[in-house]
C-alpha cells in the first residue's frame, strides 16, 4: 500500500494546496513540501526495507518487482492496478520528492493570478510522474503518463512567460500526445501478441517481460515495431534529435517550476521508460536499432551542446544542454552493456539536480532583472556574490567537472560506449568539450566582466541558498559516493549484459 | 400476461402516467414549474422501478425485458432524464408554450425504451414512430426559427422514408418466415439458411436504421438538423434516439450476424469504414460545434458497427459500453452549451468558446473532460470504451476495420483538441459570431448544473474505473 501513498500524496498535496493558496502562499508551499517529504520517508523506508534485494543482480532475466501491489481493476481488459518498484524505481522517486521540494520552493513567483490552481498543477504532475514510475502495468503506465502531460500543458499555457507560450504549450501537448498514441499502439501490439499467441491479454507488465524473454515468441510479430513504438513516445520525450523541437520552447516558456519539473522529472519519465522497457521487452531488438540510435545519440549530443553556444537567452541554454544530457543516455542505453547503462541511470540523477538548480537560477535572475538575455548581464559576481557561486558551480558540473555526478555518468557512457563503437565514444567526447564552450561563455557573460546589471540586484535568499546549496551536495553525493545508484542500476536490468574485464567494480560496495 | 411481466411494465406505465397527467395539466392551466417537476419525478421515479423491477425473460410476444433491454431502459430512463433538467432554463426561456416540449419528451421516452425491448414488428414498428414522431416536433419547437422548421421538415421527410423503407424490409421478412417475431428470423435462418429475399429485407431494414442513426451513407442530413434544432432536441436526438435505435439494431442483428450472411457482413463493414471516414473528414473543419457533433456522431456510430461484425464473446460489452459513454459525453457537451445559450441566441461557433477556462471554469473544464473523452484520451471514460471496441475489433481478425478505426481516431484527435486548445486561449474581444464574452450572461440554473455535473462525474468515474459498468454489462 506504501505505494499507492506515494501516488496520493502529491495529488493530496495538491489539493491543499489549492485550498490554501488563497489564504497563504507561504503556508500553501510548507504543507505540499510537508506532503512531500512524508512521501520521501516512505520511499527511504521501502528502500531499506527491500535493501536487499535492491542491492543484488538478478538471475532471472525477467523483469522482477522488489515491492508491489497488485490489485484487480479491469480484469475484462486484462488490465490490473499493478504497482512494482525496485531499485531504479527507488531513486528515481527520490529524485521525484527531491525535485518536487525544489520545484515547490522556486515557484514564489510564478503565478501572479490563480495560484492554487498552479500548484494544484504542480501537485498533479508530481503524482502522475511517480505513477509513470511505479506502474507495472502497460494501461496504468499510460494513465499516469497522460495524467502528466495534461497539467503541464495547463502551466505552460495559462502561466508560460511569453507571447508564445500558448504554441509553445501547444506544439509540446501535439508532440507527446502524438508519440504517446503510437506508445499506445505499440503496447497494444504487445497486448495482441501475448494475448494470441498464449490466450490470455493481459497488459501486465512482468508478465509480458516473462514472454518475451522466454524466447518463445512466435515468427511474424513485429516486434522491432512495436519497440519502435515505445521509442517515438521516449525519445519525444527525451527531446532526442528529430523529435525535439518541442522542447527548447516548452522550457523556455514554462514558468521556473514548470521548467524544473518538465526537464527534472517528465523528462526522466521518457528516460525511465526507455530503460525499463527495453530491458523488459526488447532485449534483442535494442541491438537491432542499435546502430540507428547510436548515431541519434551523437548527433543529439553535439545538436544540443553546439545550439547551447549559440542561445542568448539563459533558459534556451540550459534547455540545449540538457537535451545534449540526453543524447549521453540514448548512447549508454544503446551501447547495451551494464556500464553505459550504469553511465545513463547516474546522468539521469544528476542531470535532474544540475538542470533544475540551472533553471532555478534561470527563474531567480529573470525575476531580479526582467531579462534572460545574458548578453545584458555582466558583472554579477559584484552584486550577488551567493548566486554567482551557486550559478558558476552549476554551470562548471553541466559542463563535466570531474567529481560531479555528470562528470561519472558521462565517462560511463563513455567507456561502455567504447566497448560497441569507438567512433561513436569518440564524438560523444567531442561533445563534451562543446559543453565546455557554453558553460563557460555563460558564467563568463553572466557573472564576469564589466558590471552592466543595476546596483540594486538582491543576492540569493536563505531559502535560495538552501535549496541550491542542498542540490550541490546531491550532484556531488552522485559524483563521488556512487556505489548506491550503481548497485540499485544493476538491479533493474536483468537482461543487460555486463561488460566484460570491468573498468569500475561495483560489487565491491566502495566509495566510487 | 403473467405477474413479472406487469412488474417490467411498471416503468412505461410510470412515464405513461405522467404524459397523461401533464396533457390534462395543460389543457387545464398552464404551469411551467409544474410540469417540469411532473417529467423529472416521472422519469426519476421509473428509473428507480427499472433499478429494482428484476428481469425476466419470460414475456409475451410483444416484449421481453430481459437484462439488455432493463439496461438499456435505465440508459434511456437517465438519458432523458439529464435532458429534461438541462432543457429546464432553455425552454423556460422560450416566449410561447413551452409545456408541450415535455410531453414530447415523454412521449419519445416511451417510445425509445418500448423500442429497446420490443420482440416483435409490431412493437418495433410503433416504439420507432413513437420515437420519431415527437422528435419532429422537438425539432421544431422554436417556431420562429426558420433553421430550426427546416431541421424539423427535413428530417421528418428523411425519417419518414427511413420507416417506409423498414416496414418494406419488415414485409419481405415476414414473406419469407411467415412470422412476425424477431426471433423468427434466426430461426428460419437455422432452418433453411439464407435466401436472397431475406437478405434483401434484412438489408431494407438495416438501411432504414442506419438512417436514423446517420450512418454512412446515410448521413447527410445529420449536420443541418443538429445545427437547425434547438439545443435540448439536438440532446435528444444525439443520445437518446441514437441510444434507442442502435441498442435495437443491434439485438435484431448479432443474433444473424453471426450464421454466415455474406453481402450483409461485408454491407456492414463496408458502412463502418465509410463512417468512420466519411464523418472525421467533414468534422475536421467545422466550427460550428452543432455541425461537428453530427459529423462526430457519424464517425462514433461507425465505430460501434466494429463490435456487431467482430462478433467475439464480449463484443456486446465493448459496444454497450461505448455506446453508453457516448450518450453521456454527447448530453455533457450539449449540457455546457445549453448553460450559454437561450432560444434566441445559441452559442454553437467555436469562437465563442474562446478563453472559456478563465471566464467559466467549472463549464469549461467539463467541456474539456467530455472532448478528451471523445478523443479517446484517458482519465476519462471514452478512453476505455476506445480500448475495448478496439480490442474485441483485434479479437474478432477484423484487421481492416481495425485500422481505419486507429487512422480515424488519430484524425479525430484534431478537432476535438482544437476545441480544447480554443477553451484555453485568451479571448480576444470582438471575435466570433457568439455572443460577445464581454456582455456573457452568467446563467446560474442548478438544474442545468446538475445535469452537466452528472454527466460528467459519470464520464470521470468510468475514466477511473470502468469496472463498475463492465461488470454490469457482463450480464447483459
Amino acid at each position: 500500500m506504501i505505494l499507492l501513498y506515494l501516488i496520493l500524496l502529491p495529488f493530496v498535496a495538491g489539493i491543499i494546496g489549492m485550498i490554501v493558496a488563497p489564504r497563504s502562499r507561504v503556508w500553501a508551499r510548507a504543507i505540499m513540501v510537508a506532503f512531500l517529504a512524508v512521501a520521501g520517508v516512505l520511499v527511504a523506508m521501502v528502500a531499506i526495507s527491500a535493501a536487499g534485494q535492491i542491492g543484488s543482480r538478478p538471475q532471472s532475466p525477467v523483469l522482477s518487482y522488489a515491492v508491489q501491489l497488485d490489485a484487480a481493476w479491469i480484469p475484462q481488459l486484462g488490465i490490473s492496478f499493478h504497482l512494482g518498484a525496485d531499485g531504479l524505481t527507488l531513486l528515481l522517486l527520490g529524485l521525484t520528492v527531491v525535485l518536487g521540494i525544489v520545484a515547490l520552493l522556486s515557484s514564489f513567483n510564478d503565478a501572479r493570478e490563480n495560484d492554487g490552481l498552479y500548484l494544484f498543477n504542480i501537485g498533479l504532475v508530481i503524482a502522475g510522474v511517480t505513477g509513470v514510475f511505479l506502474s507495472a502495468d502497460l494501461i496504468l503506465f499510460f494513465l499516469f503518463w497522460e495524467l502528466m502531460i495534461v497539467p503541464m500543458y495547463f502551466m505552460i499555457s495559462i502561466w508560460g512567460g511569453t507571447e508564445k507560450r500558448q504554441q509553445a504549450a501547444i506544439k509540446f501537448f501535439l508532440f507527446t500526445q502524438a508519440s504517446g498514441l503510437l506508445m499506445l499502439l505499440a503496447m497494444l501490439g504487445l497486448y495482441i501478441a501475448h494475448g494470441s499467441a498464449t490466450g490470455t491479454y493481459t497488459f501486465d507488465v512482468v508478465a509480458l517481460s516473462a514472454w518475451t524473454s522466454s524466447g518463445t515468441i512466435p515468427a511474424g510479430i513485429p516486434m522491432v515495431l512495436i519497440f519502435a513504438g515505445f521509442l517515438a513516445a521516449f525519445g519525444v520525450k527525451l527531446a532526442v534529435v528529430p523529435f525535439h523541437s518541442w522542447a527548447p520552447d516548452a522550457y523556455a516558456e514554462a514558468p521556473t517550476a514548470g521548467s524544473i519539473l518538465l526537464s527534472g522529472l517528465l523528462l526522466k519519465s521518457g528516460a525511465y521508460g526507455l530503460l525499463r522497457f527495453s530491458s523488459a521487452f526488447f532485449a534483442s531488438e535494442v541491438k537491432t536499432l542499435a546502430p540507428l540510435f547510436m548515431v541519434l545519440g551523437v548527433i543529439t549530443i553535439l545538436y544540443g551542446s553546439i545550439l547551447a553556444i549559440r542561445q542568448d537567452d539563459l533558459k534556451r541554454i540550459v534547455a540545449y544542454s540538457s537535451i545534449g544530457h540526453m543524447g549521453f543516455v540514448i548512447l549508454g542505453l544503446f551501447s547495451w552493456n551494464s556500464l553505459g547503462y550504469s553511465g545513463a541511470i547516474i546522468i539521469m540523477m544528476s542531470h535532474g539536480f544540475t538542470t533544475s538548480a540551472l533553471f532555478l537560477i534561470s527563474g531567480a535572475v529573470g525575476d531580479r532583472l526582467k531579462t534572460r538575455d545574458i548578453m545584458q548581464m555582466g558583472g554579477m559576481r559584484a552584486v550577488a556574490p551567493r548566486l554567482a557561486g551557486f550559478g558558476t558551480a552549476f554551470w562548471v558540473f553541466a559542463l563535466g567537472l570531474p567529481g560531479s555526478g555528470n562528470f561519472l555518468g558521462e565517462f560511463l557512457v563513455l567507456a561502455g560506449t567504447f566497448r560497441v563503437s569507438v567512433l561513436a565514444a569518440v564524438l560523444g567526447a567531442i561533445g563534451s568539450i562543446f559543453s565546455l564552450v557554453y558553460a563557460l561563455r555563460a558564467i563568463h557573460r553572466m557573472f564576469d566582466g564589466p558590471r552592466i546589471v543595476p546596483e540594486s540586484v538582491p543576492d540569493f535568499n536563505i531559502r535560495e541558498s538552501i535549496v541550491t546549496g542542498a542540490l550541490v551536495v546531491l550532484v556531488l553525493w552522485v559524483g563521488l559516493m556512487p556505489a548506491t545508484i550503481l548497485s540499485a542500476a544493476r538491479s533493474a536490468a536483468p537482461n543487460v549484459p555486463e561488460a566484460t574485464g570491468t573498468v569500475i567494480n561495483t560489487t565491491g560496495g566502495g566509495n566510487g | 400476461m403473467d405477474s413479472a411481466m406487469v412488474g417490467s411494465l411498471i416503468p412505461l406505465m410510470i412515464v405513461g402516467a405522467a404524459t397523461i397527467i401533464i396533457m390534462l395539466l395543460v389543457a387545464v392551466r398552464r404551469m411551467y414549474g409544474l410540469t417540469w417537476a411532473i417529467t423529472v419525478i416521472g422519469l426519476g421515479a421509473a428509473l428507480i422501478a427499472d433499478l429494482i423491477v428484476p428481469a425476466s425473460n419470460a414475456g409475451a410476444p410483444l416484449f421481453r425485458f430481459d437484462a439488455a433491454a432493463q439496461y438499456f431502459s435505465a440508459l434511456l430512463l437517465l438519458v432523458n432524464l439529464i435532458v429534461a433538467l438541462l432543457s429546464h432554463r432553455f425552454i423556460g426561456e422560450y416566449r410561447e408554450n413551452r409545456e408541450e416540449f415535455y410531453l414530447l419528451l415523454l412521449l419519445e421516452t416511451t417510445g425509445s425504451v418500448m423500442l429497446v425491448a420490443s420482440s416483435h414488428f409490431i412493437s418495433f414498428i410503433i416504439g420507432l414512430e413513437l420515437l420519431s414522431v415527437p422528435l419532429y416536433a422537438m425539432l421544431g419547437y422554436v417556431r420562429n426559427s426558420d433553421l430550426s422548421l427546416e431541421a424539423a421538415t427535413k428530417y421528418f421527410i428523411l425519417t419518414a422514408v427511413a420507416s417506409a423503407i423498414v416496414v418494406f424490409g419488415l414485409g419481405l421478412i415476414y414473406f419469407q418466415t411467415g412470422s412476425l417475431t424477431l426471433s423468427s428470423i434466426t430461426d428460419r435462418i437455422a432452418a433453411s439458411g439464407l435466401d436472397p429475399l431475406l437478405v434483401t429485407g434484412l438489408g431494407l431494414v438495416f438501411a432504414g436504421l442506419a438512417f436514423k442513426l446517420a450512418v454512412f451513407p446515410f448521413h447527410m442530413w445529420a449536420a443541418d438538423v443538429y445545427e437547425g434544432s434547438p439545443l435540448p432536441a439536438t440532446a435528444v436526438i444525439s443520445t437518446a434516439s441514437k441510444v434507442a435505435v442502435f441498442a435495437f439494431l443491434y439485438r435484431m442483428f448479432q443474433p444473424v450476424l453471426s450464421h454466415n450472411t455474406g453481402g450483409l457482413a461485408v454491407a456492414i463493414v463496408v458502412f463502418a469504414a465509410g463512417s468512420m471516414v466519411v464523418g472525421n473528414f467533414l468534422a475536421l473543419k467545422q466550427t460550428n460545434i452543432k455541425r461537428l457533433l453530427a459529423y462526430s456522431s457519424t464517425a462514433n456510430l461507425g465505430y460501434l458497427l466494429i463490435p456487431l461484425v467482430s462478433g467475439t464473446a464480449d463484443s456486446p460489452q465493448a459496444a454497450f459500453f461505448y455506446l453508453s459513454v457516448y450518450a453521456f459525453t454527447n448530453l455533457g457537451i450539449l449540457g455546457v452549451m445549453t448553460m450559454r445559450s437561450s432560444p434566441d441566441a445559441e452559442s454553437t461557433e467555436s469562437s465563442s468558446y474562446a478563453g472559456l477556462l478563465y471566464r467559466r471554469p467549472l463549464l469549461a473544464l467539463v467541456f474539456i473532460l467530455m472532448l478528451l473523452s471523445l478523443a479517446g484520451l484517458p482519465i476519462s471514460a471514452g478512453f476505455f470504451a476506445k480500448l475495448y471496441l478496439f480490442k474485441t475489433s483485434i479479437q474478432g481478425a477484423q484487421w481492416f476495420l481495425s485500422a481505419v478505426f486507429v487512422l480515424a481516431s488519430a484524425t479525430g484527435l484534431y478537432y476535438y483538441l482544437r476545441l480544447v486548445f480554443v477553451q484555453t486561449m485568451h479571448a480576444k474581444a470582438g471575435v466570433g459570431d457568439g455572443p460577445e464574452p464581454a456582455k456573457e450572461q452568467k446563467v446560474r440554473n442548478p438544474a442545468t448544473v446538475a445535469a452537466m455535473l452528472v454527466a460528467a462525474a459519470i464520464i470521470l468515474v468510468l475514466g477511473l474505473y470502468p469496472s463498475l459498468l463492465l461488470s454490469l454489462l457482463q450480464s447483459v
